[in-house]
């Protein structure tokens, strides 16, 4: 009997050693419940679903990046807006804010979940096992999203940390800031990549070569007038502005008031839409963009209950459009009937300013969800592409016939009204200087991009910025270190390499 | 000579047997010589031995502590001996890890909790009973609910984002007590059932605590919180014994608020209301009277009673223990209750005389009957506590056609405070096994092997149900219910060698080795739904339900193996050393780092054993002591060093949704321990005939490379990670002081503890935490400077820090001086932990009568008032008296702020208020009754136990010690032991 239990004994021995030998695979961790890279990323579907992911990545929820911290930053300190929202809104509108403003921080903080994605994207498809051309047709999708949220970030900071890989540990995390000229050669390859990858005409909502060449165009628009300035850049983007213009996917609308809202999202004008549509997606991806635009107390849909509202127009900005000007009716609700019936003029509304939502609601919709809440944010469209040709020739030698037929197009469209009756107003230019020539297309940009998340970059780029806002309150302690937002504060705390923008 | 030699040896026999004390516990290390000779051994750890002698030579057992005995051998081949004690305490054996040792022995730092400690107190789980117990170990109640959670802690806090409750280990199965409950609807507020509720204490033999490096370090990877070794109860040789004991009691709530009543908070409304420009609601405040109160309506004095059977026998090969116990407790919040059926079997029998075979077996069912011990959805589901001071003293229970009344002035998310009790829902059903089987084989002389298999299987069921009619969450939802289950299977192998020689009669050698490896599996769904048919039937009827149902699973894995050793070598008796080892994989840590290891080293001199100190014969024992040793910490969830992938994010492309993914967390392949760095330096001591006891210690902790959830970058894509980041330290001093005042007739009896801990926080690392500071303990908390109120307006015109004020507005201190108030004003206050905590039983004994008496105190720890009492800028709830006298135009010298008033700035010293307390935990009235009198029954004791009865504080919530969602009670028990 001992003969056995010894050998029971020594087996046990011998069985736990090899135990141990295999220790390796028994402290393995094989997660159940959810996904890890090691088991992810390998075939075609998982490589279209990370890039869903980086799309997503542009706007959450109504809640992330463009979807709203974003457009709060520029429109609030643009002389577009006015918020009578909260202390944390307002700071930006009266610029009193500081490095620790909390939408400084949750813009800079979703452009960089953004951009992970994308990196994402970028470094794992290449080695997923699928039809070539659809990878680089992927990749050139998630490299014009990140050339595009670069883009946004190095006109609202200017230098950077340069992400340009994965994260996958936090020492990657601790990087200093690149200067502006390393960036825009990044958001320039990936744009010139993304043109050269991307289809002509592609699912609605994905971007297209077209939206490439513009977002391309728009990045040599404002770098020749930047630190990082190149003597070719003008003549880049007017060559990029025609291309996307001569491309038979895009023109201009007819109707200007049929560019905008839910019916005619992705129409021939438009290059790249972020989209929010609470009909397809009750908890997910709706937008804001119109309840917050609604005047407050004023019915404008059959069905509403509630007084959304937020965002006004400031009286200034309102007085940039000509009475007559088709565009001023389609961008927004000057007078309207409150939940009484009463007629009301803006100047009685409730929240006496011209609300700027016919761009963001859907005016054929009955109901809440539709009318309010499926508002695409315009990227680009075309008629931005015109102007910014018209922009970079006359830079270049000043207001030739190409530039004018390139703002004239753009105010005739607007003169046509809806094709059932046209106006005088406003009539084709002629005959101006150079220095003309830009107040003109500056003076255009607003009347016809506005509220579309364009005016503080335009202001930025034409140095009109300061000079604007102190126009209309003298009292906003804006200067020129507010060309830049200020890294936010506790970025610079938790990564001591930041530097901060100069006045921060 | 060696002829002579010869001559003997060819006579020799081997003899066996086994070493007890006269309670029947084996004693290890007694020296076994054959007198007058060279040859001796050394008993093993299960008290046995075998020596080769002369048959007819007599054996010399000697151990310090106990009477040396002499047996004469007769040419017997097992000879069993049963050693008297000669000093009460040091022949006590404690387990240590892996093992016994005699606490003389000892070169760590183990506090003892015996079974007369903790016994005939009224208590559903052991760690209740281990509260001021011993030097050390700081335990709160965060709950006062049958089967409430306590939180542990064994010399301070040693981690700040990773678990801090130490290990425990029953019955050789390491376990954390960590929430084993299924997920609740997501109003969730039930979870934190106590998982050791599922351990009777009435099984329980001894309970240790190993503090040290020295004594934790053998369990590696779990040891910096400290160890808590529970083992229960076995047969012994005593013969067979049969016991009832059992006790009924009455708790009622420790402590009621002092809440205003109606006409009272009558006129604060009014004031309120003025102060925020509304009309005064009440018009004739004194026509209220006192109203209801809510306190009386919800809290009760309920029931607990416990009963439980033991039949043990130890003759012969076989010893075993067999129990049953139920348990009943009625909880002092309306319909809130625990019951626990357990049984137990632990056996022991000697195969042959090398294989002797252990098991420990006990399985329990609980169920618990819950009410919402936690806020959840601001107000959607309140605490039974909150409840109490939410409800208005104004309105009624029920209105005049008998329905509850659920809505009063100024209410917010209101309901019934004793509809919605006595209708929700939280059914918990958990069954436990937890055991072991081992075999243990001695190979050669001195050498055994032996080799466990443990379990832990848990599995959990749960039922919620908010009604439709009677509270406010189900009346959103039209009902909201959950059903859910976990199962956690736990399974255990430990395989050790031990080696004991006695070298040359002077060197006293134990040598242990080991691999042993632990994994848990742990499976769990859920299914919350609304929209319910009928609230009669509930939850039962989910297919039913109109809402759109949320179903979840999930499963989790650890593993962790381990190589473990240690060398005990004494040298006369006077020099002690103990070297321990571990090796640790976890499955939890990332691919490089899986691996720990965890050294300790600890060296132990008995000055005693000196001449010079036997020469002052003051001394019975003197032993200083000192170790160091590194532990860790793996309390982590699962997974966590991998990235995470969610397919649940959605775009939209050609107009219809699509399912995409991304990557939610940093996977850190670098994820490692938390390890800690002890040192220890203590010093034990008896004199006065063993009547006093004394042990010292002092330490420092340092605990490096914490587990921390850090705040990244933001530009890496992610804003947190657990990163291995920043140094905590803890360091304390320790006094356990035993006393025999009186030990004749009369015993007097004077066991007492006191222990202080410093935690602070080193470094911050790279954590980019906001909320804590160097310097402090994590838990305390920026906060502005409460300075009173401004009394007049003139008081308001002489400053220009705060605007915009009016009178009986507070006022604060503008600490940096800038002439503004705002963040930077704000200091770090509040005193997460104690500056000293004591315990002192005293206990008194007189023929058949006993008292005993325990008083323990927690000193100089802060907390904050209950703020919705406390506050009086807002009304909706019930307020404390004290705010009676609140600043009025009439009452202006008040420095507590007007109703209503609007520059309330939280967390402030305003809210800062003492948790300081001294309880007179437990009194017991004992009586042996006379065997005379009762002949058949072999004995009798009968006692009366009363439980946190008296509190002395300036708290002024429920109670300093916890329970600030559902109150402690105080517990009158009538007990009654009986032994066959």
């Amino acid at each position: 009997m001992n003969k056995y239990i010894k050998i029971a004994v020594y087996g046990c021995l011998i069985a736990a050693s090899l135990g141990f030998v295999s220790c390796k695979k028994f402290l393995e961790e094989k997660p159940k419940s959810f996904l890890s890279p090691q088991n992810y990323y390998k075939n075609q579907s998982d490589a279209l679903a990370a890039l869903i992911g980086a799309y997503d990545g542009l706007g959450d929820n109504s809640s992330t990046f463009l979807a709203r911290p974003l457009q709060y930053l520029t429109w609030y300190c643009s002389d577009e807006a006015y918020t009578t929202g909260a202390a944390n809104e307002k700071q930006l509108n009266n610029y009193s804010f500081t490095a620790d403003q909390t939408y400084i921080l949750s813009t800079w903080k979703q452009m960089y979940d953004a951009i992970n994605r994308d990196n994402i994207v970028i470094d794992r498809i290449p080695d997923i096992p699928m039809d070539d051309s659809i990878k680089q047709e992927y990749i050139g999708e998630a490299k014009f999203l990140r050339g595009l949220e670069y883009f946004y970030g190095v006109r609202l900071w200017g230098a950077l940390p340069l992400m340009t890989k994965e994260v996958s540990s936090v020492d990657e995390a601790y990087v200093a800031r690149s200067p502006v000229s390393d960036i825009y050669k990044l958001i320039i390859s990936d744009l010139e990549f993304a043109a050269e990858h991307l289809p002509a005409k592609s699912q609605d909502g994905r971007a297209s070569k077209g939206a490439a060449l513009g977002i391309l165009a728009k990045v040599y628009l404002t770098r020749a007038s930047s630190e990082a300035a190149d003597p070719g850049d003008y003549q880049k983007c007017a060559d990029l502005c025609e291309e996307v213009i001569s491309m038979p996917e895009h023109h201009l609308m007819a109707d200007y008031q049929k560019v905008f809202g839910p019916p005619n999202e992705f129409n021939a004008e438009s290059l790249f839409e972020w989209q929010g549509d609470r009909i397809l997606s009750p908890l997910g991806e709706h937008s804001i963009l119109g309840s917050f635009t609604m005047p407050k107390g004023i019915k404008l849909f059959p069905n509403q209950s509630a007084s959304d509202g937020g965002i006004v127009c400031t009286v200034a900005y309102f007085d940039l459009y000509n009475a007559d000007d088709y565009r001023r009716e389609s961008t927004f609700v000057s007078e309207g009937v409150d939940f009484s019936g009463k007629h009301l003029t803006w100047q009685q509304f409730p929240t006496p300013f011209p609300a700027p939502c016919w761009k963001y609601v859907d005016r054929t919709a009955t109901d809440r969800a539709a009318f309010e809440f499926c508002g695409n944010f315009i990227v680009l469209r075309l008629a931005d592409v015109y102007l910014m040709r018209a922009e970079a020739l006359n830079e270049i030698d000043g207001p030739g016939p190409e530039a004018y037929s390139m703002i004239n197009a753009i105010r005739a469209r607007a003169r046509n009204r809806d094709g059932s009756s046209s106006s005088s107003y406003p009539g084709d230019l002629a005959g101006l200087t150079q220095d003309q020539f830009r107040d003109s297309v500056l003076h255009e940009r607003a009347v016809e991009l506005g509220f579309e998340g364009k005016r503080w970059f335009d202001l930025v780029r034409t140095k009109r910025l300061v000079q604007t806002i102190k126009a209309i309150n003298p009292d906003y302690p804006v200067s020129d270190k507010n060309l830049l937002f200020p890294v936010p504060r506790q970025e610079m705390i938790l990564n001591d390499q930041l530097t901060q923008n100069p006045g921060w | 000579m060696g002829k002579t030699t010869s001559y003997f040896q060819q006579v020799k026999i081997r003899v066996r047997g086994v070493v007890r004390d006269r309670a029947g516990n084996p004693v290890p290390g007694v020296t076994i010589v054959e007198k007058g000779t060279q040859n001796g051994t050394v008993s093993t750890n299960d008290g046995s031995y075998a020596i080769a002698v002369n048959g007819n030579a007599v054996l010399v057992f000697t151990v310090v502590g106990m009477i040396k005995q002499e047996v004469e051998v007769n040419n017997r081949q097992k000879i069993d001996v049963v050693l008297q004690g000669n000093a009460v305490q040091l022949n006590e054996v404690v387990a240590v890890g892996y093992g016994t040792q005699n606490k003389k022995d000892l070169t760590g730092a183990i506090s003892s909790v015996g079974i007369k400690d903790i016994q005939n107190q009224p208590a559903s789980n052991i760690e209740t009973l281990l509260q001021g117990k011993a030097a050390g170990v700081y335990i709160q109640k965060s709950s006062g609910a049958p089967g409430g959670t306590l939180s542990i802690q064994v010399r301070g806090r040693s981690s700040v984002n990773a678990g801090t409750e130490p290990l425990y280990v029953i019955d050789g199965v390491p376990v954390y007590n960590s929430n084993e409950d299924p997920g609740g609807s997501s109003y969730g507020t039930y979870s934190g059932t106590n998982a050791l509720v599922s351990l009777n204490p009435d099984d329980i033999a001894s309970i240790e605590v190993l503090k040290d490096a020295s004594a934790t370090a053998i369990y590696g990877s779990r040891g910096s919180n400290g160890v808590i070794i529970i083992t229960t109860k076995r047969g012994n040789k005593d013969g067979a014994n049969i016991r009832y004991n059992g006790y009924y009691g009455w708790q009622k709530v420790a402590n009621k608020l002092k809440l205003m009543n109606g006409t009272e908070q009558a006129e604060f409304f009014n004031d309120w209301a003025e102060a925020n420009s509304l009309p005064q609601p009440f018009a004739n405040p004194e026509s209220i009277g006192k109203g209801t109160d809510w306190q009386d309506e919800i809290f009760r004095t309920a029931p607990m009673q416990n009963h439980q059977i033991s039949i043990s026998n130890g003759k012969g090969k076989t010893q075993y223990y067999f129990s049953a116990n139920y348990f009943d407790q009625q909880g002092i919040v309306i319909d809130s209750k625990l019951k626990r059926y357990s049984v137990r079997a632990n056996v022991d029998e000697d195969l042959n005389e090398k294989l002797h075979f252990s098991q420990s077996f006990t399985f329990s069912r609980t169920i618990s009957n819950a009410v919402p011990i936690a806020d959840a959805g601001s107000g959607n589901v309140r605490s039974a506590a909150e409840r109490a001071y939410v409800a208005s003293p104004i309105v009624p229970v029920y209105d005049s056609s008998g329905n509850y009344v659920d809505n009063w002035y100024n209410a917010s998310k209101a309901e019934s405070p004793v509809g919605s009790l006595k209708s929700i829902t939280s059914d918990l059903v958990g069954d436990n096994l937890l055991g072991n089987i081992s075999l243990n084989y001695n190979i050669v002389n001195g050498l055994t092997f032996k080799t466990l298999l443990g379990v832990n299987l848990s599995n959990r069921s749960l039922k919620e149900y908010y009604p439709q009619s009677t509270t406010y969450i189900g009346g959103v939802l039209n009902g909201l219910g959950t059903l859910s289950e976990r199962k956690i299977n736990n399974i255990l192998n430990e395989n050790t060698l031990r080696f004991t020689r006695l070298v040359n009669k002077v060197h006293h050698i134990e040598i242990l080795g080991g691999f042993t490896w632990q994994t848990e599996d742990d499976d769990s769904w859920d299914a919350l739904t609304d929209g319910y048919p009928d609230d009669r039937l509930g939850v039962s009827t989910p297919g039913s339900a109109t809402g759109v149902p949320q179903v979840d699973a999930s499963y989790s894995k650890w593993s962790l193996a381990s190589w473990l050793g240690r060398i005990n070598y004494q040298y006369k008796d006077k020099y002690l050393l103990t070297a321990t080892f571990r090796a640790d994989g976890s499955s939890k840590f990332g691919t490089g780092n899986k691996w720990g290891f965890f050294p300790s080293v600890a060296a132990g001199y008995r000055l005693s054993e000196e001449q010079f100190i036997k020469n002052i014969n003051f001394f019975d024992d003197l032993k200083i002591r000192a170790s160091y040793g590194l532990t860790g910490n793996q309390q982590i969830g699962t997974y966590k060093s991998l990235p995470q992938i969610i397919n649940t994010v959605t775009y939209i492309f050609n107009n219809q949704l699509v399912s995409g993914s991304r990557q939610t967390n940093l996977g850190n392949s670098n994820l490692r321990w938390e390890k800690s760095g002890q040192w220890d330096a203590g010093v034990d001591a008896s004199f006065l005939h063993n009547r006093i006891r004394l042990t010292v210690d002092y330490y420092q902790k340092v605990t490096h490379d914490l587990l921390f959830t850090i705040n990244l970058p933001a530009n890496s894509g992610y804003t947190q990670a657990l990163y291995n980041t920043g140094t905590l330290s803890n360091k304390g001093f320790e006094l356990d002081l035993n006393a025999d005042i009186f030990n004749r007739d009369f015993k007097w009896n004077i066991d007492a503890n006191y222990s202080n801990n410093r935690t602070k926080m080193v470094s911050l690392g790279l954590s980019g935490s906001t909320s804590l500071f160097v310097g402090f303990p994590p838990g305390a908390y920026l906060g502005y400077v409460y300075e009173g109120v401004f009394n007049n307006q003139k008081e308001i015109d002489d400053q220009t820090v705060q605007t915009g004020v009016k009178p009986g507005d507070a006022r604060y201190l503008d600490v940096s001086g800038d002439g503004k108030l705002n963040a930077d004003d704000r200091i770090v206050m509040g005193k997460p932990n104690p500056d000293y905590i004591f315990g002192i039983n005293n206990s008194f004994s007189y023929k058949g009568i006993s008292l005993s008496v325990f008083v323990q105190g927690v000193i100089g720890k802060q907390g904050k008032k209950i703020a919705a009492v406390f506050d009086p800028s807002e009304a909706s709830s019930n307020k404390s008296i004290d705010l009676l006298n609140r600043w009025t135009p009439n009452n202006p010298g008040s420095n507590i702020p007007r109703a209503g008033f609007s520059d309330r700035l939280s967390p402030s010293t305003y809210d800062l208020i003492s948790l300081s307390y001294v309880k007179i935990r437990n009194i017991q009235l004992g009586y042996n009754i006379p065997s005379k009198l009762i002949p058949r029954l072999g004995s009798v004791n009968v006692y009366v136990s009363g439980d946190n009865l008296f509190t002395f504080t300036k708290y002024t919530g429920y109670d300093p010690d916890g329970g600030s969602d559902y109150p402690t009670s105080s517990t009158v028990i009538l007990g009654l032991n009986i032994q066959f």
